[in-house]
């Protein structure tokens, strides 16, 4: 049961084959066996959770009705460092913010505590969001549960792999430039990043605010949609989110996938740099066919320019978000930054400076719109898009040296960024040395409803 | 700083691709819901009490945060 589902721990609690605090003790017990080689977590909770757990399951006693009003009921969560969680320290990965305990609540944290979902801890992540291999954490990097010689993926790295690992049921990610679906790709577990604007950013650490988005990692497609369900709408403190409504989970039976229009972008075939990559995905496309899904090649003829659009626009917003953490109202001052933050304020600094405003920042910003024109274009023709997620599968601690090379591995994730379409990361197998393998499925901005018929029957198919 | 100048270097010169497209006449994305002037109704609503917002700052005092002087003693009168 170490991977078990929502639906699965649900059945439990309902048939009384298990007590949520049996399950939340086997969850805790997980997280103390492998937390000190994989570093996943930064803070546990283990007395907040049981207790939490003993509180359900005494409400539970009288009414197991409660099961179906509250969608995620005893399910064991757990946050990126970057949502804040009120009266639990909350890092963002960064020395910065060591010993900060926020006043409040992030509305997304809120919500699925609404749901009755317990929070287990906080995990480890790249430092502020910065980073794809899960090393730029100032507490060390977090391993693949996999195999700990390879990195989990970044910078939500803590949870994936506390999921990949059992150490939770959910996780929630953030993914400014592929964070959520990156590392769900590493460590074979399902990443969903939401459309922009469709679920809250308040009270969640900001990274780039004009492409933060919210999403989570789960063990399946269902629970993604579950997770999605409470997470989703309207709230008046995110202006962004004017206008998102709610989404029903249903979505995912009630669409059939027979005569969906999906598209393959050329130029993300280009990209793969593995020939188990590029094998895996064939036959992905060969399945989906046999699902009834009609693929055709298509082109976003932008991809290749998107990472220098992301790689200006990105750390420009970032130079000025972090511009807050002065160390005088809360966390230390900034020379507890790493490099690689200052490196990333330096170079939004650059970009936004009078003299290359133009010449950097303005033209990233047009590019941008030629990155969105692509997608729109491109929907017209199909309903959604199937690609890879990373041009190789997990790499080797220690590999990437050079930030060039870092950044490079957001380049399939990040063009969905910049034009703020939702993304579902579904594994679909693995290499013969053991890593996963998967791919992600793209839809239209604002319609995350898109994606879930299709990788839930391509999930089905592969089981 | 020394670690940092020859990687910005290389970063710039990365990013700078994006000057060799053609942009004329091409509009910035600054944003991408299209949203304009979200208000909200104006009203009071709950907020933090003010240990709390003080709480986690290094100094306080007096229900102040302290913060390092910017202005030199005796410039008072300036």
């Amino acid at each position: 049961m170490s991977r078990a589902t929502i639906a699965e721990l649900k059945k439990q609690f309902e048939t009384g084959e298990r007590s949520v605090r049996e399950i939340v003790d086997e969850y805790l017990a997980r997280i103390e066996e492998k937390n000190g080689e994989l570093n996943v977590f930064l803070t546990v909770m283990t007395d907040e959770a049981r207790k939490r757990a003993d509180e359900i399951d005494k409400d539970l006693t009288g009414d197991k009705s409660l099961l179906s009003r509250k969608p995620l009921l005893g399910i064991p969560i757990a946050y990126k460092d970057l949502f804040l969680t009120k009266g639990v320290r909350t890092t963002a990965g960064s020395r910065v913010l060591e010993d900060y305990t926020p006043p409040y609540s992030a509305t997304v944290v809120e919500r699925l505590e609404e749901a009755g979902a317990i929070i287990l801890g906080k995990t480890n992540q790249d430092a502020w969001g910065h980073g794809a291999s899960g090393e730029n954490s100032d507490f060390g990097p977090t391993k693949n549960p996999v195999n700990p010689e390879y990195v989990p993926g970044g910078s939500s790295s803590g949870s994936a792999a506390a999921v990949a690992a059992g150490m939770t049921s959910v996780a929630m990610g953030t993914d400014t430039g592929g964070s959520i679906r990156q590392p769900a790709n590493f460590c074979g577990v399902v990443g969903f990043k939401p459309s922009y604007g469709r679920v809250s950013r308040y009270g969640v650490v900001a990274m780039a605010s004009s492409m933060d988005s919210m999403g989570h990692l789960t063990n399946s497609v269902e629970d993604a949609a579950m997770v999605l369900a409470v997470t989703a709408g309207e709230d008046p403190l995110d202006a962004n989110t004017k206008n998102s409504s709610g989404f029903n989970p249903e979505v995912l039976r009630l669409r059939h996938t027979r005569g969906v229009r999906v598209g393959m972008p050329k130029e993300y075939l280009t990209a793969i740099a593995d020939a188990e990559v590029r094998k895996n995905f064939d036959a992905v496309v060969k399945k989906l066919e046999q699902l009834g899904a009609e693929v055709i090649e298509v082109s976003l003829p932008h991809t290749e320019l998107a990472i220098a659009i992301y790689y200006i626009v990105q750390p420009a917003e970032v130079s000025s978000n972090l511009a807050r953490y002065d160390g005088i109202r809360y966390g230390r001052g900034r020379d507890a930054f790493g490099a690689e933050a200052k490196r990333r304020i330096e170079i939004g600094n650059y970009t936004l400076s009078a003299g290359y405003y133009d010449a950097y920042y303005a033209s990233a910003l047009k590019a941008r719109t030629l990155v969105r024109r692509d997608f729109d274009q491109v929907f017209e023709k199909v309903d959604v898009l199937v690609a890879p997620v990373s041009p190789t599968p997990a790499f080797k601690l220690g590999e990437k040296k050079d930030p060039i090379s870092m950044y490079l591995a957001d380049i399939l994730t990040c063009p969905a960024n910049l034009a703020g379409v939702p993304g579902l990361a579904l594994p679909t197998g693995k290499t013969t040395a053991g890593v996963p393998l998967g791919i992600q499925i793209l839809g239209p901005a604002g319609k995350d409803e898109s994606v879930f018929p299709l990788a839930y029957q391509l999930e089905q198919s592969l089981k | 700083m020394k670690r940092l100048a020859p990687e910005l270097e290389q970063i710039l010169e990365f990013v700078s691709r994006v000057q060799k497209i053609d942009l004329a006449g091409v509009e910035e994305t600054r944003q991408i819901t299209g949203l304009v002037n979200v208000t909200r109704e104006d009203g009071t609503s709950k907020c933090l009490r003010r240990e709390e917002a003080l709480d986690q700052a290094r100094e306080t005092a007096d229900g102040y945060v302290v913060v390092k002087a910017i202005l030199e003693s005796g410039e008072e009168d300036v």
